[in-house]
């Protein structure tokens, strides 16, 4: 099970590599979430326990980086990207025998759409701590560029968990959206 | 769902549910032994983002472009003539701000932008001193505007040797104000939605609202806007902008003001400790 271990350092390096990652003044702020990538393209590959302790792991190291202390005005308390990597990683989880099977779309779209989901939570926490929604075009605009620019890296990513797991002889698992001809055990196939 | 997830769900829903409620004070020293072991990162992406380092962009096409001018030698005279210029503004700066340190009525520690925009839905600036450099939580930080100090914001987050700045500009960086030659007194909020980063939206030059002034209040375009000193957190007499038009309300009045600091260009700052005597 090197797979694993392999896994949390790539969680990592995107965290070191998340520091080098600039931001997008021409699309309005916008900005990669390159840790929420790897952890998204990782719970397609991992059973739900682990990709819940790869939630837990990630969104602790997360919110202690990125976390806005406010004290008593704290508005996204401490902790809150555990359970949003948490929640997202559960709904990609469905797509896991897809990727097994060698069908990326549905997993790269379910990214985008959990990198989406995780900012428009965030973000309607923020309004609602400040007593009112507030939605214009910009903010749409830097909602979805970072998650399209988010989405854009998972194919890569996922390319390079499938060839890792493939040396490493990792099989991914069969649960979730499946049909029964594809049981626990089929080879890998990419 | 089998036995052993729903376990490890039951151990997950626990820990989360744990780590919600971390006392403030522990939050803190997760996030300091953070910045602390993120600092090379940080300071990395800042050298390599040409931050903290003030020196030029590396830019291949305008080496380029300086390469082909440099081959005549009044060219080479006019661009050492600029350089030196620039030098010499430079020199200015940092000898108005050194002189600024010596003179002004408060104790301050000059501190170099590393990182700005860090976070997807604050206003922040990263800076390379923090508690070992005497830097406390909530500490003011300024810049001198003329003769005034204006404020940029204040310190949310102090590591060891890096520090989080909220700046000025964030809705959540609220400071009690009053207007120079007037009764008036408000409290100076970043404008919703205007501010660089400020909830995703943009703006390039983002203003304050002075809000709950009385509703006759009688100010102008143009009058100064300070920093009351009324809940401590603050220091008096910070300079913070000056009104550009007024907006009545119902029951109060707000004032639309324009930042005495400009945001985008901020390279050095400095961070109030105390006020001197």
């Amino acid at each position: 099970m090197i797979y694993v271990p392999i896994l949390f350092l790539l969680i990592a390096l995107a965290f070191a590599i998340q520091e080098f990652l600039p931001v997008f003044d021409w699309a309005y702020h916008a900005r990669i979430l390159f840790v929420h990538t790897m952890f998204f393209c990782a719970a397609v590959t991992v059973p739900f326990p682990l990709m819940l302790l790869l939630a837990l792991v990630t969104g602790f190291v997360w919110d202690a980086r990125y976390h806005v202390p406010l004290g008593a005005d704290d508005e996204l308390v401490f902790g809150l990207s555990i359970l949003f990597l948490g929640l997202a990683g559960s709904f990609i989880q469905g797509v896991r025998p897809l990727f097994r099977r060698g069908r990326w779309e549905l997993p790269v779209f379910m990214i985008g759409i959990a990198a989406l989901a995780v900012q428009m939570a965030e973000y309607l926490i923020i309004s609602f701590e400040r007593g009112g929604l507030y939605f214009p075009a910009e903010i749409w605009f830097k909602i979805l560029m970072t998650s399209l620019l988010t989405t854009l890296l998972a194919p890569a990513i996922l390319l390079m968990l499938s060839l890792i797991a493939k040396k490493v002889n990792y099989r991914i698992r069969m649960e979730g959206i499946t049909q029964k001809k594809y049981q626990y055990g089929d080879p890998l196939q990419t | 769902m089998k036995r052993f997830n729903i376990i490890a769900l039951i151990a997950f829903v626990a820990v989360t549910g744990w780590i919600f409620f971390f006392r403030p004070d522990y939050v803190e020293a997760i996030q300091r032994g953070a910045l602390s072991v993120f600092g090379p990162l940080i300071k990395g992406s800042a050298v390599a983002s040409g931050e903290g380092d003030n020196g030029p962009p590396l830019d291949p096409t305008a080496m380029a472009a300086e390469l082909e001018e440099l081959r005549t030698e009044v060219t080479i005279l006019r661009l050492q003539n600029q350089q030196l210029d620039d030098f010499q503004r430079d020199n200015n700066k940092l000898r108005d701000q050194l002189q600024y340190v010596k003179t002004s009525p408060l104790e301050l520690v000059p501190a170099r932008v590393l990182d700005r925009d860090s976070h997807t839905w604050y206003s922040t600036l990263e800076i390379d001193k923090g508690t070992s450099d005497g830097v406390s939580r909530d500490s003011p930080v300024i810049i001198p505007v003329g003769e005034d100090a204006g404020l940029v914001g204040k310190v949310v987050l102090a590591g060891a040797k890096k520090s989080i700045i909220l700046l000025l500009t964030d809705e959540k960086c609220q400071v009690s104000a009053s207007v120079i030659g007037s009764e008036q007194r408000g409290i100076v909020v970043g404008e919703q939605g205007a501010v660089i980063g400020q909830r995703g939206a943009i703006n390039v030059m983002p203003f304050l609202n002075l809000k709950y002034l009385q509703k006759n209040a009688k100010l102008n375009p143009g009058d100064t806007v300070y920093s009351s000193g009324v809940g401590g957190v603050f220091p008096p007499n910070l300079l913070l902008g000056t009104i550009e038009e007024m907006i009545p309300g119902a029951i109060d009045t707000t004032a639309k003001v324009r930042p005495a600091v400009d945001f985008s260009v901020l390279e050095n700052v400095f961070i109030v400790q105390g006020v001197r005597g």
